[in-house]
């Protein structure tokens, strides 16, 4: 790799991550806004952020040491070989999909590590909530079928000669939209983070390491919102995807501020019911191919 | 340098992010002006946040987009019940002369 790569790498995870950060702070002062508060500023996420930095670095006497420092880290590199593969290279969905399911290893064992009650609870939600993975991969077969690959550049291609497959595709776009939604903090759907177990898997995990998982989560923000852009409407420049992003920002923080938090056999429910809507919508293009 | 208003393949990452940082840097001193005043004052215009935000407004369309983007996250970053008119206005001349020059150049 030669530095004008290595630049661009670099630039790009900072543009991200800032990027992340923002549209969360946006989303927080949106769902204020509904409900009816001033709300924080829209940099609150990104002081948050810097402010973990300089605090206290202490270790739970419980905690499962080696997990327990190395989780904030393995959520790092999930997130930042996802945004690797998936805006830089425009991989393979597939490898994207086995990237976003380490995430919930990073969760489970957040949560576990901790020796917290509420981290192990919102461990345990997050192997749970699994369900929310089934309709991803329905999606995904559901896009192969009609673009006949897998590969994120090939889909952009293709949508660029016969339109965003967002028309041709609702079920599946709804779908994916779910998931984003169930990312988004304060969601319906956040039972592993929900308010009900403290902060879940995050309860004991403060000061460098939480900032660590922040980033993460900025990042992963960003990468999903790219790739429901990219895949649905076939925009995969980060410049023109950024006023989408902003807009489904604001969509999931109308539906965040209005929905209450739901509980976890409902949660789980709603998503299997959701797959189920998509793998029917799959099973009938198969038949009818 | 890049311009912002092509956006695109011209426009250089770094110095997007530049901008970025110097939006939030524009924020951040806003909040701390902000918290020299009382808490919700929404019928007052604050002069400065206002010709800050004038200012970003048509720099963003100029070379100095970097510090344009500082004096536009001026106002934005403001506490509660501030800056919230004083930044519109500042967006809705970007908006304008943006759309103003889009239409000149594109003939």
């Amino acid at each position: 790799m030669d530095f004008n790569e290595f630049f661009y790498l670099i630039n790009l995870t900072v543009y991200a991550f800032l990027i992340g950060s923002l549209l969360l702070g946006l989303h927080r002062k949106i769902m204020a806004k509904i409900q009816l508060r001033p709300g924080p500023p829209i940099i609150q996420y990104l002081l948050h952020t810097l402010k973990f930095y300089f605090k206290e670095i202490t270790f739970p006497i419980t905690a499962g040491n080696p997990l327990y420092i190395f989780m904030p880290i393995l959520q790092i590199i999930v997130w930042l070989s996802a945004l690797i593969l998936a805006v830089k290279l425009e991989s393979s969905l597939l490898i994207i999909i086995g990237l976003y399911v380490l995430q919930k290893i990073v969760e489970h064992g957040c949560g576990l590590s901790s020796g917290s009650p509420y981290g192990k609870l919102g461990g345990v939600r997050s192997v749970f909530s699994a369900a929310a993975e089934i309709p991803l991969f329905a999606v995904v077969s559901t896009v192969y079928i009609v673009t006949n690959s897998l590969i994120i550049s090939d889909i952009v291609s293709y949508q660029q000669i016969h339109g965003p497959l967002i028309l041709k595709l609702p079920i599946s776009a709804f779908a994916f939209f779910i998931l984003l939604v169930s990312k988004a903090p304060n969601s319906p759907f956040g039972i592993v983070k929900g308010k009900d177990i403290v902060s879940g898997y995050l309860t004991e995990h403060f000061g460098l390491l939480a900032g660590l998982i922040y980033i993460g989560d900025a990042i992963a923000y960003f990468v999903l919102l790219w790739l429901f852009i990219a895949i649905f409407l076939g925009i995969s420049n980060i410049f023109l995807a950024l006023p989408f992003m902003i807009l489904i920002t604001f969509i999931i923080s109308i539906i965040n501020g209005l929905t209450p938090l739901l509980a976890p056999h409902h949660s789980v429910m709603l998503q299997i019911t959701i797959a189920i809507v998509v793998l029917l919508d799959l099973l009938h293009r198969v038949i009818f191919l | 340098m890049p311009y912002i208003t092509y956006l695109g393949e011209r426009m250089d990452l770094f110095y997007f992010n530049l901008t970025i940082i110097s939006f939030i840097f524009g924020n951040f001193v806003g909040l701390e002006y902000s918290y020299r005043y009382p808490p919700y004052h929404e019928k007052r215009i604050d002069k400065f946040a206002l010709i800050s935000s004038i200012l970003g407004g048509f720099l963003l369309l100029t070379p100095l987009y970097i510090i344009g983007a500082f004096f536009i996250g001026f106002p934005l970053g403001m506490r509660s019940g501030y800056g919230r008119i004083e930044f519109l206005i500042g967006l809705s001349i970007f908006v304008i002369l943006y759309l103003i020059r889009w239409w000149y150049v594109t003939g």
